[in-house]
């Protein structure tokens, strides 16, 4: 991996779960080129839908500012490179 | 209202939802700045947390990409002036 340590900027995440979240960005960013953020996302999304079960949602870019509910211990916003990173689980609701 | 007209990009959203939605982001866009992003996206959220119950989600910027799982019916990608916003309802876990 050439990329540099990621800096966490905010979480409430397990430390197990935010040293797989750095590992999926880094492991994106092997595979797709740094402008290519929607498949740098998708990729961080899926392989926590298939670790940690569905319904996480990844947001990633330069620059971008966002509001959102996110179930306890789920949460991680770090930097990575030139890159911004968010994961999060959505919150669970009754409809 | 001093935005031109907001350009749909994607969306899976009644179109009564969608006007709310592009109606709040002008109205937002009123009330803060675009470096703003936050407060903008904060804005949305709340509102169609009030108005569609609970737990949407909003993105906004003018440089990011993401991939999220929605409820059906619950999804919109759009542009207003030189921003970009998404919004969208989280799905519930199985």
């Amino acid at each position: 991996m050439l990329e540099g340590k990621a800096v966490i900027e905010d979480t409430d995440m397990p430390d197990k779960m935010q040293i797989q979240a750095m590992a999926s960005a880094s492991e994106a960013l092997d595979l797709y080129d740094v402008f290519d953020c929607t498949s740098i996302a998708a990729h961080i999304k899926k392989e926590f839908d298939t670790k940690y079960g569905s319904g996480w949602q990844c947001v990633v870019g330069s620059s971008f500012g966002c509001f959102f509910t996110h179930s306890k211990g789920t949460f991680v916003y770090f930097t990575l490179e030139t890159l911004n990173f968010l994961i999060f689980k959505g919150a669970s609701y009754l409809i | 209202m001093l935005e031109g007209k907001a350009v749909i990009g994607e969306t899976d959203m009644l179109q009564t939802m969608q006007q709310d939605a592009l109606n709040l982001a002008s109205k937002a866009l009123d009330f803060f700045d675009v470096t703003e992003a936050t407060d903008i996206a904060r804005f949305i959220k709340k509102e169609f947390d009030r108005t569609h119950g609970p737990g949407w989600q909003c993105i906004v910027g003018t440089d990011f990409g993401s991939f999220v799982t929605h409820c059906c019916g619950c999804f919109i990608y759009f542009c207003i002036g030189s921003l970009a916003i998404l919004l969208f309802r989280g799905s519930p876990p199985p």
